[in-house]
C-alpha cells in the first residue's frame, strides 16, 4: 500500500508538492476532485474514509495519517 | 418446471434534451462534463409530462411488438419516486390508459436506483408463488422535476425516462430470474433526498427559499439534494460485497457471469467499481452517454441495448445490480430465456 496516488491527487488540486505540512481544505474542493480523491484512497488502501473526517484534515500529513490509520483498523 | 423470465424490454425517453453545452461553464466546459460523467446529453420531461406518460409510452412500444396483448397482463408493478399524484396510485391510472383488465392487480412501489431489481424479484414471486402468468414491470422517473434549474451537479447526472419489462411464466429446467440479494441502510437516507414536500415537512414559503452550496449550486428544501462523496463511499463499500454475496448464492465464479449490468449512476463511479471488482470491461455495461442516470430505468435500458447490440443472447447469465437512494440495493441474476419457452 502506498500514498503515491493520493499525493498525486493532492498535487493536482493544490498545484504544489504535497509535503506533510502543506495545508489542505477538501471541503472547498470541486466535487469531482473529492470523488477522485476517494477513488485514489480506495485504490491505494482498499478503505473508505468518512467524508466529515476527510474534510476535517488540515494538512496533507493529517490526511495521509487518517487514511493509514483507517486501513490499519479495518 | 415453471419459472418466471424476462420476455422483452422496451423503453421511452422524452423528447426534451439537455446537452453538455447547455450546462457548461468556464470552470466546467462541455468536454470536461463528458470526461468526468460519461454523459453527453440527458432527456428531460416537459412540464406536462409525468412518470405515467413516460411509462405508458414504454408499455405501448412493448405491446406494439406483438408479443403480448394488454388483456394478458395479470399484474402491473409501477416503480417511481415521482408519482403523478400522492393518491391515487399511479399504477391505477396506467391500468386505465393501457386498457388492462379490471381484474388485473396494480400497485406502485417507491424505489429508486434499486427499483428494477426489486421489481424483478416481486414479479418472480407473483408468477412462481401465486401462479400468475404475465407481469408488466414499469420503471418511470422524472427526477428533473425535483432538481433546481441552477443545481448544475444534479442536472448534469440525472435524466428522465421509463422502461417496460414483460415478465412471463416459462417452461425451463432452471430458474431464469434469481437468486437475489437485497440490502437497506437508512443511515444514508439524508444523502439523496427531497427534504420538503412530503408529509414530514410540507412545502412552504420557507422551504422554497433557495441557498447556495459550496460549489455554487442552488437549491431549496423542495429540490433534490445529493451528497456525491458520501454516496460514492457507500457504493465502494457495498456493491462489491453484494456482488460477492450473489456470486456465492448462485454458485458462480466472477468470470462465469457473461455480463454485468450495474445501475448507470455515472461513468467515473462505474469504472472504479469495475476495476475494483476486476471485471472484464467487455463484460461490463456502460450505457449512459445519451440518457444520463434514469434512476430505476438504467438497468432495463442497458439490458435492452446489450441484447440489441448482441452483447447478450439466449442463455446469457447477466448480473443486475441496483444501488443508491435510501440507501437501498439489490442484485439479481437474469438468464435470458430461449425463444418458445413462454406459454
Amino acid at each position: 500500500m502506498s500514498a503515491d496516488r493520493i499525493r498525486d491527487k493532492l498535487r493536482e488540486v493544490l498545484g504544489v508538492e504535497p509535503e506533510d505540512t502543506v495545508s489542505i481544505d477538501t471541503s472547498g474542493w470541486d466535487s469531482v476532485d473529492v470523488l477522485e480523491l476517494i477513488a485514489a484512497i480506495d485504490e491505494s488502501y482498499d478503505v473508505t474514509v468518512p467524508i466529515d473526517r476527510l474534510h476535517a484534515c488540515r494538512t496533507a500529513g493529517e490526511l495521509i495519517q487518517l487514511i493509514r490509520s483507517t486501513a490499519e483498523g479495518s | 418446471m415453471r419459472h418466471a423470465g424476462i420476455r422483452t424490454i422496451r423503453y421511452h425517453l422524452p423528447e426534451g434534451v439537455l446537452t453538455n453545452e447547455q450546462l457548461a461553464s468556464p470552470e466546467w466546459p462541455a468536454e470536461k462534463i463528458l470526461a468526468k460523467t460519461g454523459i453527453l446529453e440527458r432527456r428531460v420531461a416537459s412540464a406536462e409530462q409525468c412518470a405515467s406518460d413516460l411509462g405508458v409510452a414504454a408499455a405501448q412500444a412493448l405491446f406494439a411488438e406483438g408479443l403480448c396483448e394488454p388483456s394478458e397482463i395479470d399484474f402491473l408493478l409501477f416503480c417511481t419516486q415521482s408519482p403523478d399524484y400522492f393518491l391515487p396510485t399511479t399504477a391505477c391510472l396506467v391500468q386505465e390508459r393501457l386498457g388492462l383488465r379490471t381484474d388485473c392487480g396494480a400497485l406502485d412501489f417507491n424505489q429508486g436506483c434499486s427499483g428494477f431489481v426489486y421489481g424483478l424479484a416481486l414479479a418472480k414471486s407473483l408468477i412462481e408463488s401465486l401462479g400468475l402468468r404475465t407481469v408488466l414491470l414499469i420503471t418511470a422517473e422524472t427526477y428533473s422535476k425535483f432538481i433546481h434549474p441552477r443545481d448544475r451537479s444534479a442536472r448534469t447526472i440525472f435524466g428522465d425516462g421509463a422502461a417496460a419489462t414483460l415478465i412471463g411464466a416459462a417452461e425451463s429446467d432452471h430458474p431464469l430470474l434469481g437468486p437475489f440479494v437485497f440490502g437497506t441502510d437508512g443511515r444514508g437516507a439524508l444523502n439523496l433526498m427531497v427534504p420538503a414536500g412530503g408529509m414530514r415537512q410540507p412545502a412552504s414559503e420557507q422551504t422554497a427559499r433557495v441557498t447556495n452550496d459550496s460549489g455554487g449550486n442552488e437549491r431549496s428544501l423542495n429540490n433534490l439534494y445529493m451528497n456525491g462523496p458520501e454516496i460514492f463511499n457507500f457504493t465502494l463499500k457495498t456493491v462489491p460485497v453484494a456482488v460477492d454475496a450473489l456470486l456465492s448464492r448462485a454458485g458462480l465464479e466472477r468470470d462465469e457471469v457473461d455480463y454485468y449490468v450495474l445501475h448507470q449512476a455515472n461513468r467515473f463511479m462505474l469504472e472504479r467499481l469495475r476495476d475494483k471488482m476486476k471485471i472484464d470491461p467487455d463484460r461490463f455495461s456502460l450505457e449512459l452517454e445519451d440518457c444520463g442516470n434514469t434512476v430505476s430505468s438504467t438497468i432495463p435500458i442497458a439490458l435492452a441495448r446489450a441484447q440489441n447490440q448482441g452483447r447478450i443472447d439466449e442463455g446469457s447469465q447477466v448480473m443486475c445490480v441496483g444501488f443508491g437512494v435510501g440507501y437501498s440495493w439489490a442484485a439479481g441474476m437474469v438468464t435470458l430465456p430461449a425463444k418458445g419457452v413462454f406459454s
